[in-house]
C-alpha cells in the first residue's frame, strides 16, 4: 500500500517535470522500462530517455520513437558500434515489441566533460504511414 | 527496389502446397526459415555487390523516414556513390537486414560488405572524418 502511494507519488513529480518538456504529459510505461534497463546494465553518470514519438506519424501518447543518452565508463576502451549494439543489447526486448526508432549517443564520463552535445532528431519525413506495423 | 519478388514467390508456392497437406504449425515455421535462409543469403551477395550499400525507408530521391534522409545527406556530402535498397518494398528484406546484423533499425551502411552502422554512427564518423577515410578507401569517392 505504501509502495504504491509513493510510487504515484513518483509519477506526479515526474509529471510536473516532463509537462514543460515534451508533449505527453506522463512518462509513458516502455520509457521508464528503458530507463531502468539502462540505469541497472550501464550505472550511467547521466541517462536521458526522450519519447521521441509525439514527432511522428503515430497515435498521441504512443512509445514508438525513443532517443536515449546513456554516459558511463563501461564504455570506456569500446568502439563506437560495440558502445551502440551494448545499448541496443540492453533494450533489445522492447526493440523486438513495438519500439520501432532508438537514436543512441553513448560516451564515457571523460568524453561526455569534454563534449556534451546531442544531434537533434532529424524531423520525420512519414514513413510510419507507409509500414504495416 | 533491385530485390525481385519472384524467388520470393517460388518457395512460398511451393511449401504452400507442404501447408495444405501437413501439419500446420510445422509447415508455416518451415515456410518462414526457408525464406529467411533465402534472405540472408540474398543480403550476403547484395551487400559485396558494390563497395558502399545502402538499405533504407524509400529512395535516394524520396526518403520516407529522418534518419535515412539523414544517411543520404551525408553520403551526399561526401561525394560518395553507393546502391541503395529500399526496405518498404519488401517485408521480408526489412526483417531479415536486421538479423543480418544484428542491428535493430534501419538504415543501415555497408563498405566493402561490412556493417558500418546507421544513422547515429554514420554522422559521428562523417564528423571526425572517419567516414571519408573510410569512403576513400572503397574508392566510392573522388581523392581529393
Amino acid at each position: 500500500m505504501l509502495n504504491s502511494f509513493s510510487r504515484v507519488g513518483y509519477r506526479l513529480s515526474n509529471n510536473i517535470i516532463y509537462r514543460s518538456m515534451s508533449s505527453t504529459n506522463s512518462k509513458g510505461r516502455v520509457e521508464q522500462i528503458i530507463e531502468n534497463k539502462l540505469r541497472d546494465s550501464f550505472s550511467p553518470s547521466h541517462l536521458e530517455v526522450l519519447n521521441e514519438s509525439y514527432m511522428h506519424s503515430v497515435p498521441k501518447g504512443s512509445e514508438t520513437h525513443f532517443k536515449v543518452v546513456v554516459v558511463s565508463d563501461m564504455f570506456k576502451g569500446k568502439s563506437l558500434i560495440e558502445q551502440h549494439r551494448m545499448v541496443n543489447n540492453t533494450l533489445s526486448e522492447q526493440l523486438s515489441s513495438g519500439v520501432h526508432a532508438l537514436s543512441v549517443k553513448t560516451a564515457t564520463v571523460e568524453s561526455w566533460a569534454k563534449n556534451s552535445s546531442v544531434q537533434p532528431s532529424p524531423s520525420c519525413l512519414g514513413g510510419m504511414k507507409n509500414e504495416k506495423k | 527496389m533491385s530485390v525481385g519478388y519472384t524467388g520470393r514467390f517460388l518457395v512460398g508456392g511451393l511449401h504452400s502446397t507442404n501447408i495444405v497437406r501437413e501439419n500446420g504449425v510445422r509447415s508455416f515455421s518451415r515456410y518462414y526459415s526457408s525464406v529467411k535462409d533465402e534472405y540472408q543469403k540474398k543480403i550476403a551477395d547484395q551487400v559485396k555487390e558494390f563497395p558502399c550499400v545502402l538499405y533504407m525507408k524509400g529512395t535516394p530521391e524520396r526518403p520516407m523516414c529522418g534518419f535515412s534522409n539523414t544517411v543520404i545527406r551525408i553520403l551526399e556530402a561526401e561525394g560518395a556513390t553507393f546502391k541503395s535498397h529500399n526496405v518498404l518494398e519488401d517485408d521480408d528484406l526489412r526483417e531479415n537486414i536486421k538479423s543480418f546484423s544484428n542491428w535493430p533499425t534501419i538504415p543501415q551502411v555497408y563498405i566493402k560488405g561490412e556493417f558500418v552502422g546507421g544513422a547515429d554512427i554514420m554522422m559521428n564518423m562523417y564528423k571526425t572524418g572517419e567516414l571519408s577515410k573510410m569512403l576513400e578507401d572503397a574508392g566510392v569517392v573522388e581523392k581529393q
